[in-house]
């Protein structure tokens, strides 16, 4: 087994005397993708934070590709928040540019496609497109990055089933073997057709990993009704 | 359009089903190129490595060719797709007969309304319940 | 990379810091214009005509108002240079700017050197308004104002010898070392507001600034303090009237410049330390305290 791709060995990170995640212990492989699964304030977001450095642990550690998250790591991670975060002012064309400029692992012709095939002039403002549209435009320019590890938060979170769809689609058509994608989200029967792994998150610890096809070849059990069960209240 | 699965099989169980009924339908003839792995992953909006193992598990019994440079093929040998075609007749037929022990009925009555159905559908030929 | 963060950053304020930029000059010209005609409207048209008399008024009251107008052109400015730094770094654009392979320290570097740009960028614009403003706009018998030429004839002369030269170095030292703690002061005070709130992070931002403000004052109120002895007495010993013609303005400026020398670099030297401190500060509060929305 090659090295994985995240490695957290006793994590934990607190804000004040909330634990958000605590001693959480795990080791994705490369080439999987990988469902990160959980009911609301379990971790996810924390998890994908201090896995692209936007927060640091207060404990433990974390690892990308066998580096702690820095200039090094962010070169390899593509990161997609819940968040709208491109400059308003930037049109199409110059949000591809930045994304040229800052990272080599961008592929320019494939993100002009898909932004062709959305119909995005590459003159329009980002302040001019509707949320929907922007949120997919942001999913084009992670996607067209030839990253190692791709950290998708909430992709498919409140956006209506044909752009589900089309955000599914985009991330398989998107994935290579040699890297891992990391889906956060609470919406599981919409993805566990893609998933090869999942992470059950609660609480801030890993309740269990393991292979989607296992899970249903052992327990004859969907991933979702799964986790009905396992987070039943 | 994504491909719907059921829940309690493995997804790529499911796959291969779903694959062998295209061979034996003629949706994707013998002899003739299967989409490639990340086109079925996008077909089926299915993880690319899930149909890997489904279409590693069709080799393994013949009915594709990977011929490495150029994709999948559907097998020219006519003897592993009837093979093929039997296995799932059979299958279909096992279930079938289960399944009308299980309301109530002899053999002799599900013959009797097999022919009775024959005679109602004269025109239509595959109309298969169920699957 | 910082050149190409620095690219960005002075991208994104160009697009309104130039067209604001240009405004001050256009304004400064038409203020200046609009002067010269109410100057050269005498006072006997001014009884004869209603409208002269109006139009007299009405370009006074245009000067005034393009006063106000670059006021608060030079006003929007520094207030769009830390918007810019607020919506980058602490609003939803941090999650882009925080997940670029540069380091934090780049990221810091190259939002202060374009702030300081801009900054000195506009300070030029507005000095070059204010030189146009006065050669155009106060002459009432040429387009073009002599005395003030002559003025500024004097005051590079003065600026032009060695103790000028000198007292202009160091004035221009400090301004810089000045601006640039105040960028820095800002920026570390927007830094804790989006570290410390949870909603209104601009707002806190604006309320720290007043307690950095605080604490810088009663720091360097204390080492002035300590400083200032030894400047009265300096000045004392040199500027006795009985020694110096008073009507030297060269002399009296040199003796002025070294006597105040030992306090200009007690205070530059302070200023220093508090950008160093303000950058370390913020560096570390991006690095690891910051959590985005």
């Amino acid at each position: 087994m090659d090295m994985p791709v995240i490695k957290c060995s006793g994590l934990s990170k607190n804000f004040g005397n909330v634990y958000a995640l605590s001693k959480l212990d795990l080791a994705l492989p490369a080439g999987k993708i990988i469902g990160l699964l959980g009911p609301n304030g379990s971790g996810k977001t924390t998890l994908l934070k201090l896995a692209c450095g936007l927060l640091t642990p207060t404990e433990g550690s974390i690892e990308i590709c066998g580096t702690a998250p820095g200039q090094e790591s962010k070169a390899l991670v593509s990161y997609l928040p819940e968040r709208t975060y491109l400059p308003d002012w930037m049109t199409a064309q110059q949000c591809l540019d930045y994304f040229e400029d800052f990272y080599s692992d961008f592929d320019r012709a494939r993100a002009e496609n898909m932004l062709a095939a959305l119909g995005v002039p590459g003159d329009t403002r980002m302040k001019t497109l509707s949320k929907g549209t922007k949120e997919k435009v942001q999913l084009v320019l992670v996607m067209s990055r030839r990253a190692r590890l791709y950290l998708l938060d909430e992709p498919i979170g409140g956006v209506d089933p044909a752009a589900r769809d089309y955000i599914l689609s985009t991330i398989i058509r998107n994935y290579s073997e040699d890297s891992t994608v990391l889906i956060s989200t609470h919406l599981i029967y919409d993805v566990e057709k893609i998933l090869d792994e999942f992470v059950f998150l609660q609480q801030g610890q890993v309740v269990s990993y393991a292979s989607t096809d296992s899970l249903r070849a052992d327990l004859g059990k969907s991933l979702d009704e799964y986790f009905r069960e396992v987070f039943r209240c | 359009m994504a491909w719907i699965f059921s829940s309690d099989r493995p997804i790529y169980l499911q796959l291969t089903d779903r694959v062998i009924s295209g061979i034996l339908t003629g949706e994707y003839p013998m002899g003739s190129k299967l989409p490639s792995v990340r086109e079925f992953a996008e077909i089926a909006s299915v993880n690319p490595n899930t149909v890997q193992r489904a279409l590693a598990e069709l080799e393994a019994v013949g009915l594709i060719d990977n011929q490495r440079t150029t994709g999948k093929f559907v097998t020219e040998e006519e003897e592993r797709i009837t093979m093929a075609r039997e296995k799932r007749g059979s299958a279909l037929a096992r279930d079938f007969l289960k399944n009308m022990t299980d309301l109530g009925y002899d053999s002799d009555q599900v013959s009797q309304l097999l022919r009775e159905a024959q005679e109602e559908k004269e025109e239509d030929e595959d109309g298969y319940a169920g699957y | 990379m910082l050149g190409k963060l620095i690219k960005y950053d002075f991208k994104s304020l160009m697009r309104i810091l130039i067209p604001a930029n240009i405004a001050i000059l256009g304004a400064a010209i038409l203020a200046a214009l609009s002067l010269q005609f109410s100057l050269r409207t005498s006072v006997g048209a001014m009884l004869r005509g209603g409208f002269m008399q109006l139009m007299r008024t009405l370009s006074g009251l245009l000067v005034g108002l393009m006063f106000i107008g670059i006021a608060a052109a030079c006003l929007f400015i520094t207030f769009m240079v830390f918007y810019r730094f607020y919506k980058n770094f602490i609003s939803d654009e941090g999650y882009l700017t925080f997940t670029l392979p540069v380091k934090t320290s780049q990221l810091l570097w190259s939002k202060l050197i374009t702030a300081s740009i801009w900054m000195l960028i506009t300070g030029i614009v507005g000095l070059f308004s204010l030189l146009v403003f006065l050669l155009l706009g106060t002459s009432e018998t040429s387009f073009f104002n002599t005395e003030i030429f002559a003025i500024l004839g004097e005051l590079f002369r003065v600026f032009g010898s060695a103790t000028g030269s000198k007292l202009f170095l160091e004035l221009m030292l400090f301004t810089l070392v000045a601006m640039v703690a105040n960028i820095l002061h800002i920026y570390l005070a927007l830094i804790i507001g989006g570290v410390v709130a949870q909603k209104h992070k601009l707002l806190a931002g604006i309320g720290f600034y007043f307690i950095i403000n605080v604490a810088q004052g009663i720091v360097s109120s204390i080492v002035t303090f300590a400083a200032a002895g030894s400047t009265v007495a300096n000045m004392e010993s040199s500027m006795q009237v009985d020694i110096i013609d008073p009507y030297d303005f060269g002399l009296v400026l040199g003796r002025l410049v070294s006597a105040l020398q030992p306090m200009f670099w007690v205070t530059l030297a302070t200023t220093a330390v508090f950008s160093v401190v303000f950058f370390i500060l913020s560096h570390y509060l991006l690095k690891n305290k910051l959590n985005l929305e």
